[in-house]
């Protein structure tokens, strides 16, 4: 038999003595006791709590809607709520985990680090920016370029400054994170472009918004249309009477600053049939709208109708039988962030046969995003097309047959 | 079994005939030049044990599939015209075509037969597409990069027929039964009966089912909430369990070992 790997009761007892001795000095640094201490607290705390319960700590589901109609919408995930009630809830200082001290130790030191590395950086740009273009050998232009790659730095370094902080981490997580901050801009970037981004790049392309209305897009705005309080992923099929208002947008900037930008809905299959073929009508076009990290909201019923509406909301319809049609929400950013001439604009944008290609060029616009969904033909159609005065809801479309080849016998000498 | 020779053996098993040779050698007279050594044939003979012909071999001559082309290049087709038969994808399928299941190509438009490569897409693959014109820049395929794909409506337009709606349906046909089923509010009437294969008759299933509404007894909705009434019913059927265990325990001290005709309930003694 192998020997019991039981550690003798002489060694335990000479350990116990050990921890014994070093324990008052750890008292004097913080309270031991305070685990059970807290916990007690927390039991008392218990008897009000079904009555006043704690959006950081509520995971019993009757309360969660309870608290949400109270307007404190419970925070995190309801398994991390449950852990948190239930744990002593000792600041990450006082932890009593010595690796876990020692670990945080390095991050502090990194940290500090980077801040001053941060420091030596502004003073460098604050040089470079002082400094005279004719003492560059590229001149200005070398100057500028110079310049626009410390700042790069300087982001980057920010934002390495933070990425290792768990608080900072955790306030992502609870969607408190400042936009304001490169720290935050930077996770819900990389968390935009983990799964949500690649999403949307799938639909506009395979759905071929891509090449059929705007002729190439590379997603920089994340792009969430909702209904009222009905979100719509990119591609859905939207009923005609939800469609009938105008929707809400959420155009999120990950870079700081703001943006001027255009929004054009625009529909690439609407049916001709002289030409035997498919014509596209704008639904809704607006400029000069500003966008900007913490002001993503976009709602197109507020738009002001003078210096910002240039075609006001045409409630999406489908012809009956007539294969579905595609909405595509395409943003457009407005070259210097200078605003377009509504007047002026006005006049050029027609409604029927509007390209986005030659609104594109007429003024200087860059797609940086694009979105879609999709409507056919349903039971409140007609209502909705009676009510917007839109004439052909009685029309139905239906396949043309095509005639079959003749039937040609090929060489029938050699079948005999 | 015998097993085919196909090593040459170590000793040489004729003991006679390397006696006379080695006699023979010490004879000799160019005993420096090369002795004389037992003389093997060279090459071994394999004999045929693997069944040319039969099932093991699989059939290696079975009649051509028909693969390949069905329509050549700028040949006219119509909606589902077979392009190409093949196995696997030699040729993908481009624009305005499909693929079946066994990689047939075929074609969704009419138009003309069109075998390209689209190296944009993909740099390896060949397609066969079909374009929507003969001439002129639209017949080319692929199109070019970022351009606006080019499609048909193929689609004529009629005037909307007026069909009658579903509620309008269920009111004329259920005005023909003697009963409107599953309608709730409605004051059951007799059933009526139903004519069954043996030519008895029988009240229908769906009447059965309302027997009781047909009675008036009413039901009180389950409430999972009632645990008072949970309770109650559990422990009466407890009970109900427990009278019966103690009858079926006095029976069996009695000798009887037959259990036919017990019944869970305990109802019947």
């Amino acid at each position: 038999m192998a020997p019991s790997r039981a550690p003798s009761a002489l060694l335990l007892h000479s350990m116990r003595s050990l921890t014994i001795e070093k324990s008052p000095a750890a008292f004097a640094l913080r309270a031991f006791t305070s685990t059970s201490s807290t916990y007690e607290q927390a039991q008392v705390e218990r008897t009000s709590f079904y009555r006043n319960p704690d959006p950081e700590t509520v995971y019993h589901p009757r309360l969660e809607p309870r608290l949400a109609r109270a307007g404190r919408p419970p925070v995190g995930s309801r398994r991390r709520r449950m852990a948190l009630a239930q744990s002593p809830r000792i600041p990450f200082e006082q932890l009593p985990y010595q690796c876990f001290q020692e670990a945080r130790k390095i991050l502090i030191e990194d940290r500090e680090e980077k801040l001053r590395k941060i420091e030596i950086e502004r003073a460098r740009i604050a040089r470079v920016r002082e400094a005279d273009p004719s003492t560059f050998r590229g001149g200005e232009a070398f100057k500028q370029k110079r310049l626009a790659s410390m700042e790069a730095e300087l982001e980057r370094l920010k934002i390495l400054a933070d990425i290792n902080d768990p608080s900072v981490k955790r306030r992502f997580e609870d969607g408190k994170g400042d936009m304001n901050k490169p720290i935050y801009r930077y996770l819900a970037e990389r968390k935009w472009r983990e799964y949500p981004r690649k999403v949307l790049v799938q639909r506009i392309t395979q759905m071929k918004v891509v090449p059929d209305v705007v002729p190439n897009v590379d997603p920089i705005l994340d792009v969430k249309i909702a209904f009222g309080k009905k979100a719509v992923a990119p591609g859905d099929f939207v009923a005609s009477d939800i469609s009938e208002k105008p929707c809400q947008l959420t155009l999120q900037a990950f870079n700081r600053g703001e943006k001027l930008v255009t929004i054009a809905v625009v529909d690439p299959d609407v049916p001709n049939l002289e030409t035997d073929s498919f014509d596209s009508r704008c639904h809704y076009l607006a400029s000069n709208i500003t966008i900007s990290p913490t002001k993503p909201l976009v709602d197109l019923t507020r738009l002001s109708p003078d210096s910002q509406v240039l075609l006001p909301w045409l409630p999406p319809h489908a012809q009956k039988g007539s294969p579905y049609h595609r909405l595509s929400i395409v943003i457009l950013q407005q070259k210097d962030n200078i605003p377009i001439d509504v007047e002026v604009a006005r006049q050029k944008a027609q409604r029927d046969g509007f390209t986005v290609r030659s609104f594109m060029s007429r003024h200087l616009l860059t797609p940086i995003s694009a979105s879609l969904f999709r409507t056919k033909w349903d039971d409140s159609t007609a209502a909705v097309m009676e009510r917007a005065g839109l004439a052909g809801a009685d029309i139905e479309l239906k396949r043309k047959k095509v005639e079959p080849l003749p039937y040609k016998r090929r060489n029938p000498s050699s079948f005999r | 079994m015998l097993q085919p020779r196909l090593y040459r053996p170590a000793v040489p098993s004729d003991s006679v005939v390397t006696s006379l040779l080695s006699s023979l050698n010490s004879l000799s007279l160019c005993s420096k030049q090369t002795r004389l050594q037992p003389t093997l044939p060279a090459t071994f003979v394999r004999h045929a044990s693997h069944a040319t012909q039969g099932r093991a071999n699989g059939p290696t001559d079975s009649a051509g599939r028909r693969l390949g082309a069905k329509k050549s290049a700028s040949e006219y087709v119509v909606p589902g015209n077979i392009i190409f038969k093949q196995r696997g994808t030699k040729w993908h399928p481009g624009e305005n075509v499909g693929i079946g299941k066994d990689h047939t190509i075929y074609a969704t438009e009419h138009g003309y037969v069109r075998y390209y490569r689209d190296p944009l897409k993909h740099p390896k693959r060949r397609y066969i597409g079909v374009a929507l014109e003969k001439e002129g820049p639209g017949s080319q395929l692929p199109y070019p990069p970022n351009a606006p794909s080019r499609r048909r409506l193929g689609m004529y337009a009629t005037t909307v027929r007026e069909t009658p709606s579903d509620k309008n349906f269920l009111e004329s046909h259920s005005s023909t039964y003697g009963y409107t089923p599953f309608k709730t509010g409605s004051t059951p009437t007799t059933p009526l009966p139903t004519i069954q294969r043996e030519g008895t008759y029988r009240e229908a299933n769906v009447s059965i089912g309302r027997a009781a509404e047909r009675k008036g007894v009413n039901i009180r909705p389950y409430d999972r909430q009632d645990r008072w009434l949970a309770w109650r019913k559990r422990s009466a059927r407890v009970k109900q369990g427990l009278e019966a265990k103690a009858a079926r325990a006095t029976r069996k001290s009695k000798g009887k070992k037959s259990n036919k005709g017990v019944k869970i309930g305990g109802n019947k003694r």
